[in-house]
């Protein structure tokens, strides 16, 4: 009986948020309300359990016990930092609150550095140079497949998929970093292979997108159909 | 005070969080650092928290037409967390029952529910956005129908699922490659340029 009453607000919650597609109305807004209220309510928890307690109260308990009286100070130091934040909410010192977010800011982005030259520069060249299994992406030998067994997957898959990879990154960055206008022939000859890239990409990220959202539909309309009507119908014909 | 020693902490933080990585002597001290930041992040949680409450006291005290909603956001915000809180030092016990039904059955309906709502606003903004007025437009439409094809292929159409794995594999790497290596020179270049001080946009305005 619980389950089938925690299922049944499931249920209704699941409707309440589908109302808005017909219009905005009292149910969506109660639902869009109490998810905000739930979810703050959630993060405060996690946040508590899992940051405030591992990170900042049990350090600061076992530096004072260990005597690590350095460490402590430290580790209260943030805690006082942190609570500048709240100078927010006062009229006069609301620049205090500079303080925490300049000291946050600057060492996250110095932090930065150093992994986005690795991951996001380094790391994609590295790719476009070679792939996973460490072969070269512009390999003659996997045209010299095609050519011994002509099929339309070793054309696209293994003889066309490195050479294509390769242009595609190549011109992308020509029109990310020549977008303005430039009469230089590269760049000009660039423009339109650089676009079908783009299109592509949005367009497939688009369609991956869309149909994260209809799976997670149908989801819903699996748990009311397979899992809800089946438990109240049970009750109901008893 | 108010500008300037802002500027120099970003700096001298900034240079700081550089040399944790690459100054092998530093390096024992790069936990403690993060625990740091971690410190202080959960108090920008804290003051977020508060941000939320004070915005629906207001709307409550000035008896706003829709206070009931601030009712609701105030009273279920204030409900997960101490029961929330309660069960977590009291293992097994009813609070922690309650607390994971709130979960299992309001937040997962919910935000499953919302992201769902979701297909039905892109598919009306796709719609417009992807009539095939140019050709451009003509390749985002074939490569998005082409996808969702793919994705749910059977039987002779899994012809759609072999080029929606090309698609993902060549175009979509080599274009997506290119994108990332752009927002990670442009990353790098603002990194720089807020720990020498240069973009001071995130100090706001005023003096």
């Amino acid at each position: 009986m619980g389950t089938l009453i925690w299922m049944t607000i499931a249920l209704f919650l699941t409707l309440a948020v589908f109302s808005f597609l017909f219009r905005d109305n009292v149910l969506y807004k109660f639902a869009e309300h109490l998810f905000v209220g739930v979810s703050v309510g959630y993060t405060v928890y996690v946040s508590y359990t899992n940051l405030f307690l591992p990170r900042v109260w049990n350090p600061l308990r076992r530096a004072i016990g260990d005597g690590n009286i350095l460490l402590a100070l430290w580790l209260a130091l943030g805690v006082l930092v942190g609570i500048l934040y709240f100078s927010r909410f006062t009229q006069n010192w609301n620049w205090v609150s500079r303080y925490p977010i300049s000291i946050t800011v600057g060492y996250l982005t110095g932090y930065s550095i150093i992994p986005s030259l690795k991951a996001r520069i380094l790391s994609q060249f590295y790719g476009t140079v070679v792939d996973p299994a460490g072969d070269s992406l512009l390999n003659a030998e996997k045209i010299g497949v095609f050519f011994k067994e002509p099929t339309l997957h070793n054309f696209f898959f293994e003889a066309m998929a490195g050479p294509l990879l390769v242009f595609g990154v190549f011109v992308v960055i020509v029109y990310f970093f020549f977008s303005f206008k430039n009469t230089n022939p590269v760049v000009r000859f660039s423009r339109n292979p650089a676009l079908v890239y783009l299109m592509v990409a949005f367009g497939a990220s688009f369609g991956y997108t869309f149909m994260g959202r209809i799976s997670l539909f149908i989801g819903r309309m699996n748990f009311i159909f397979h899992e809800w009507w089946p438990i109240f119908k049970n009750m109901i014909s008893g | 005070m108010k500008r300037t020693l802002p500027l120099a902490l970003a700096f001298i933080f900034g240079l700081i969080g550089i040399a944790v990585q690459i100054v092998p002597a530093l390096k024992g001290f790069l936990n403690t650092m993060l625990d740091w930041m971690a410190i202080i992040g959960s108090f920008a949680l804290a003051l977020g928290v508060s941000s939320l409450t004070r915005h629906h006291m207001t709307k409550i005290r000035r008896k706003h037409k829709d206070m009931f909603f601030s009712y609701v956001t105030f009273v279920t915000m204030l409900f997960m967390m101490i029961i929330g809180l309660i069960g977590y030092f009291q293992p097994e016990s009813l609070y922690q029952r309650l607390f994971g039904n709130m979960y299992n059955y309001v937040r997962v309906p919910l935000d499953a529910s919302m992201f769902a709502l979701l297909a039905f606003f892109i598919t009306s903004a796709a719609y417009r956005a992807f009539r095939a007025r140019t050709w451009l437009a003509t390749v985002l439409l074939v490569a998005g129908v082409v996808v969702m094809m793919g994705r749910v292929a059977f039987g002779p159409f899994m012809i759609f699922n072999d080029i929606t794995a090309w698609l993902m594999k060549v175009p979509t790497t080599a274009a997506m490659r290119g994108l990332t290596i752009g927002i990670g020179l442009g990353i790098v270049a603002t990194s720089i340029k807020i720990v020498l001080g240069i973009e001071r946009s995130y100090l706001g305005g005023g003096e």
